[in-house]
């Protein structure tokens, strides 16, 4: 396990040092990004809209109940902005992205395809890792801008819908602009730049030590996917914990 | 700063001087000594599972070995930037192929990637390349779609993109058919002939090693049994060379024959012989008249008599 954490960090450095790079490579990022967004893009919105709309069917209730009904729209938009939309969209990205980045540069690796690339004198990290690094730094965090907004949308629409609630569009509005700042977005959009740091540094480092045949691909796609959001959840209460000052 | 292919074209020498190579508990390589010289064929010849194809990635500085020392032109293959100052080429045994390119921009990828020409003169390099290997109509294929010959010789076109210095090829040959295995033979001859490129070959094929090496070493368990000429290496006492040159497929016929046949077919066999053998039997002993009107038997039984009646009248007059 140290081994690992050793060789994700040795690998996100070493991408990092490659940034000069990045311009060379910037069709590829492209690929990647439109692959990431196009891919991601709906299930990000029926997602967040649902998310959206649990949390306020969960707390409007309880909260119309104790005349408290202009809270309804800050706490489903502090929450979902701070917290639900930035993990959510992690998890949900590293299952389907980070899976295919590990799968991918895996079985490239099984079948000899990063050897073929280093004797052309190619180096694997500018060539796989920094556009996958690079999109999905990019991407994630625009998904959960998205993501954000759509929530709220969900929220607002169960809000006025629910006959328990009841509370209009426009009183949930300015009752989520008394309550949610900017930086609250800024936030949360920061923690997903984060967690789309770790899904890509996991997959590629996952894709980059597959051994064995298809069975070694399977495994470091499950590795990959399952490590993501341990590390996500960890990395998402220390950052909680930091930026709550 | 790249070696681009415009520089310098001539071939490499190799020196390998007591390369040493563990994985795990097993020992590889076990202490081996070579040198190939600049702008020969050398052929690198030896059971499965000898070491061959390891020798080969620390040539290329795929790997690291646990001792020992490879120079290329008098300097270490771990010296940072020599991959950029040499020009080497490794052909893989299965292509090695990037899938999700198509075969041109395979072939193109190392021009491409370091930017050394234009994206017109790389695409008219592609295609020369690929004309070269027979395979001027599959620039836009993808990998997927190509036979294993095919793909092999895509892999030979990728190598030569860079007119490289050194060509190393892992298993050339392997699942080729003869006519392939006579062009990929003669392919390598020619860059020879034409550019000088030294070239590495690791084969068990003997008819491609002896048809193209200037010298072959053959290699077992790790270690190098001989290195000379084709005619040094055939000539060589050496009990599993020679048994490795010369092993041919033998038929075992007759006992195989019988036994691997059903049993209807073997009751089959063994009524005509007995039929057959009855003939012969009955036509030695006078022909199937002589059966049919027992006469030897008669004559048998009348032999009998008299002797026993000859018998009868000795013991009476006793």
């Amino acid at each position: 396990m140290f081994q690992n954490i050793g060789e994700i960090a040795l690998l996100f450095w070493r991408t990092f040092c490659a940034l000069p790079f990045a311009w060379r490579q910037r069709q590829k990022v492209y690929d990647q990004f439109f692959e990431i967004g196009n891919a991601s893009l709906l299930m990000v919105c029926v997602l967040s809209f649902f998310i959206g709309a649990v949390i306020a069917l969960q707390t409007g209730p309880v909260l119309v109940e104790r005349s408290l009904s202009s809270a309804v729209g800050g706490i489903v938009g502090i929450s979902v902005a701070k917290e639900l939309a930035p993990v959510m969209m992690a998890i949900l990205i590293a299952g389907r992205i980070g899976s295919a980045m590990a799968a991918e540069i895996g079985s490239m690796r099984v079948y000899q395809e990063i050897d073929a690339l280093r004797t052309m004198n190619i180096n694997p990290i500018h060539y796989l890792v920094l556009p996958r690094m690079l999109a999905i730094a990019i991407a994630l965090p625009l998904l959960v801008v998205f993501a954000i907004l759509v929530g709220w949308f969900g929220g607002a629409v169960i809000a006025q819908t629910n006959s328990h609630i009841g509370v209009p569009f426009q009183g949930f509005f300015s009752g989520l602009k008394n309550i949610v700042e900017v930086k609250d977005v800024a936030n949360g959009v920061f923690k997903s730049f984060c967690f789309a740091l770790i899904i890509g540094a996991v997959s590629c480092h996952q894709g980059l030590v597959t051994i064995g045949g298809p069975r070694g691909i399977g495994r470091s796609v499950t590795k990959a996917v399952v490590n993501s959001i341990v590390l996500i959840v960890i990395f998402d209460y220390i950052l909680t914990r930091f930026l709550l000052k | 700063m790249m070696n681009s292919p415009d520089k310098n074209n001539a071939g490499v020498s190799v020196q390998v001087r007591g390369i040493r190579k563990n994985f795990g508990s097993q020992e590889v390589l076990k202490g081996v000594d070579l040198e190939v010289r600049p702008g020969e064929i050398f052929v690198i010849m030896g059971p499965s599972g000898s070491g061959k194809s390891v020798l080969l990635k620390h040539i290329i500085g795929l790997e690291t070995p646990d001792a020992g020392e490879i120079l290329i032109n008098g300097e270490s293959v771990e010296t940072e930037g020599i991959a950029a100052k040499y020009r080497m080429a490794l052909v893989f045994q299965s292509g090695a192929l990037l899938n999700s390119l198509t075969v041109g921009e395979n072939v193109g990828l190392y021009l491409t990637e370091h930017r050394l020409k234009s994206p017109k003169e790389i695409k008219e390099i592609v295609a020369e390349k690929l004309e070269a290997v027979g395979l001027k109509d599959a620039v836009n294929k993808m990998p997927g779609e190509l036979s294993g010959g095919m793909k092999k010789r895509a892999a030979i076109a990728r190598a030569l993109v860079s007119d490289p210095q050194m060509i190393l090829y892992d298993e050339p040959t392997s699942e080729l058919d003869p006519l392939s295995s006579v062009i990929i033979g003669e392919e390598i001859l020619d860059l020879k002939h034409r550019i000088g490129v030294t070239s590495l070959v690791v084969s068990h094929d003997r008819d491609l090693a002896f048809g193209v090496a200037d010298r072959i070493a053959f290699i077992n368990e790790g270690r190098i049994v001989v290195v000379g000429t084709p005619d040094e290496v055939k000539q060589f006492k050496d009990p599993l060379v020679q048994r490795f040159l010369q092993a041919d497929f033998q038929r075992e016929l007759e006992p195989k024959f019988f036994m691997k046949n059903s049993l209807e077919t073997r009751l089959g066999i063994f009524v005509v012989l007995a039929i057959f053998a009855a003939i012969l039997i009955i036509e030695t002993l006078g022909g199937i008249e002589t059966l049919r009107t027992g006469h030897h038997i008669s004559a048998l039984f009348d032999t009998v008599q008299e002797l026993k009646v000859g018998g009868q009248r000795e013991n009476g007059g006793h």
